[in-house]
């Protein structure tokens, strides 16, 4: 099924939007950020109050009405040189939209875990506690609802006060 | 009795004592009262999460436990609002600093708004109750990591006192995701002390259901409307009522202000109004080794030595944040490709925190009101009220927060980094302290320098006189006898402490001087 189908936010055109903002934003190539990025921006936008859902919107439209609507179709280097321009602007209205633009992408990016790996992060401590930096005071990990484990091991296989590495 | 939104099945409810939220006042306010022997009906807006829900899945945990999914913020979004959304409140998301209110502060609201037996003698035995009853202790010297050193490296090379923090854990073992909630159950937060000790005094708490409005009846009978949500999301279900023959409101400093105004309980010119935040600005130094900053425990030291810079009491504080990914994505500096590379020195970044005391310049900062604006309601555009936080830094706090940026950029350098990023739209990165004071040539207006804030206070202050606050010492409403507001909006100024134990230990103080558990 497409994707634009099961958005409950962002309608198609303004997907490209996201898309395109993003990838100027974060410096993430659009193959990279994928459809995973704009279901999770949907996601978080969808849970906003319905005024500041109206907001978005309306954000979304300025950046295309800024660019003469080609914002789409451009390099990425100027989309880049835009949203940072508006960064830098004197119109505080500009700056709010800036700053909106790149927490919600900055958001939906890093909460996804294929962004993780270029950080070096391994991800939750659970089922993992004996393997990670972590303080461990004899405490039993419990097992986690969903399958987090790498190894397939229940977390209590494990010997307790184990020397963490 | 917790029941969530499927299991509620009747519509109408009676009680002595209606609270409203389950944050840090409304939970002791809960286990107090409950235990005095009246009947007391909790409201909870938020979900009820368990340790088998706490999961780690920031994609799943934040929409379910903050504020407007995560994105709560001023209304131009200059200061983004971590604020808990869930059972417990903020203190099940928040960092576990449990620090007491400054003498000097108590002193303060003495001095100006007649709160004589809120004087740190009287205050003494409550910080003690409920620090013993969360189990807070101060987190020993093996127990800090990388992160939360460079304060201590660097107070001591730039010869001044830092020390260890404070915390509510029991066997802690620094997994680093507080802000999600703790899914080892080792920190102790309202849901595992004072929430727990309503229960056994029979308290009934149901969650997922929203205050809309109160109606004052008379001093000793009101009747709370609220809405039934549905799990896991804001859709509303079915209507509430409640009738008691008093409320407390301890809906937040955000939440509050807008459930008593839209309730028309707005008698007090005052409400809404003094909103403090302790604004917070982040840098983050990069280190040559690796410093894992997304494990151990969040803010585990701390620096005071700066907390008094005017001789008033109003400073900032030096803290270390706990570092998710995804937090540290959002107030990461920059665009771009050179945005992408900085990301991926995370293992080797150390984030320092200046958190503001505001309110220096004694005047109001920020509003919490209804406001007119666009809204989409049923697909249409259409003007609505809407809540709006307004806020703006006064001269002295914003000097304040600059001095704060600055000191936390020195001690990056002194324990060792090789650059520093501030968070500055117009970002440099700085590679010696000799560049501390290029950093006041950068534009660090509202949206020009990237703030945020966990402590919303103020919003309906207490003090003895009604010309100076909206509630009593008691924190009775003095335009509306029989309704309460026990959360930090009574909290006359900034604590400048994280406001955790500030309130729990006058919300306690509250309750023995009135007679709502008596």
């Amino acid at each position: 099924m497409a994707l634009t189908s099961y958005l409950s936010f962002l309608s198609p055109s303004e997907t490209q939007v996201v898309m395109c903002a993003g990838e100027a934003l974060l410096g993430i190539p659009r193959r990279e950020l994928g459809d995973d990025f704009i279901a999770e921006f949907d996601r978080i936008a969808a849970g906003l109050e319905s005024f500041l859902r109206a907001d978005l919107h309306h954000l979304l439209l300025l950046l295309n009405v800024a660019s003469l609507g080609r914002f789409t179709r451009m390099e990425v280097s100027r989309r880049e040189r835009l949203l940072a321009g508006w960064g830098h602007s004197r119109i505080p209205l500009l700056r709010t939209s800036f700053v909106t633009l790149r927490s919600l992408s900055a958001w939906s990016w890093y909460s996804l875990r294929k962004s993780w790996p270029e950080l070096d992060f391994p991800g939750e401590t659970i089922g993992k506690e004996h393997k990670l930096p972590t303080l461990l005071f004899g405490k039993s990990p419990w097992t986690p609802p969903s399958p987090t484990r790498d190894d397939g091991k229940s977390n209590n296989e494990r010997p307790l006060g184990e020397k963490v590495e | 009795m917790i029941l969530t939104p499927g299991e509620i099945t009747l519509t109408r409810w009676e009680a002595d004592v209606c609270i409203v939220g389950s944050g840090a006042g409304g939970a002791i306010a809960a286990a107090k009262i409950a235990s005095s022997g009246r009947r007391v009906l909790l409201l909870e807006e938020g979900s009820r999460v368990q340790q088998e829900d706490l999961n780690q899945d920031a994609t799943r945990l934040v929409p379910l436990m903050y504020r407007r999914a995560g994105g709560l913020g001023t209304d131009d979004m200059s200061i983004r609002i971590l604020q808990g959304r869930v059972l417990g409140g903020s203190c099940t998301i928040n960092w576990m600093t449990c620090l007491r209110t400054p003498d000097m502060v108590l002193d303060e609201w003495a001095n100006r708004f007649g709160l004589e037996e809120y004087r740190p003698g009287e205050m003494a035995p409550h910080f003690e109750a409920v620090e013993q009853r969360l189990s807070v202790h101060a987190i020993p010297e093996e127990h800090h990591n990388s992160q939360n050193r460079i304060i201590l490296v660097g107070a001591r090379k730039l010869g001044v006192q830092a020390e260890a923090s404070a915390n509510n854990s029991v066997d802690c073992i620094g997994c680093g995701t507080c802000g999600l909630g703790c899914p080892y159950d080792a920190k102790q937060d309202m849901r595992l002390t004072y929430l727990a000790d309503a229960q056994t005094h029979d308290t009934t708490i149901l969650t997922g259901v929203r205050a809309e409005r109160i109606h004052y009846l008379s001093p000793s009978q009101h009747r709370v409307e609220a809405s039934i949500l549905s799990d896991e999301s804001s859709t509303i279900e079915r209507k509430l009522e409640v009738t008691c023959t008093q409320v407390v409101v301890a809906a937040s400093a955000i939440g509050t202000p807008l459930l008593l105004q839209h309730s028309r309980l707005n008698g007090s010119s005052l409400l809404g109004k003094y909103l403090h935040l302790h604004p917070v600005t982040a840098t983050a130094g990069i280190y040559e080794e690796i410093l894992d900053p997304t494990y151990g425990i969040p803010q585990s030291t701390v620096c005071e030595h700066y907390s008094n810079l005017n001789g008033e009491g109003y400073g900032f504080r030096l803290e270390v944040p706990d570092v998710e990914p995804f937090l540290a994505g959002v107030n990461f500096p920059g665009v771009g490709r050179s945005r992408r590379d900085g990301m991926r020195n995370m293992r080797r970044m150390g984030m320092i925190i200046a958190l503001l005391r505001d309110g220096a310049d004694r005047r109001s900062n920020g509003e919490v009101c209804w406001r007119r604006g666009l809204n989409v309601q049923s697909g249409h555009l259409s003007i609505s009220k809407v809540p709006s936080i307004r806020y703006r830094l006064s001269p002295t706090d914003r000097e304040h927060l600059q001095q704060g940026m600055e000191t936390a950029v020195a001690f990056h350098f002194a324990a060792g980094a090789r650059e520093v990023l501030t968070l500055h739209n117009r970002h440099q990165t700085l590679t010696s302290p000799s560049q501390i004071p290029q950093l006041r040539n950068l534009a660090s207006g509202p949206n020009q320098l990237s703030m945020f804030s966990a402590h919303p206070t103020g919003t309906a202050r207490m003090g003895k006189d009604r010309r100076f606050g909206v509630v009593d010492e008691t924190m009775q409403m003095h335009h509306h006898p029989g309704i309460y507001v026990m959360d930090g909006s009574v909290l006359p100024t900034a604590p400048g402490v994280n406001p955790m134990i500030t309130i729990l230990a006058t919300v306690s103080r509250a309750l023995e001087l009135g007679d709502l558990a008596s």
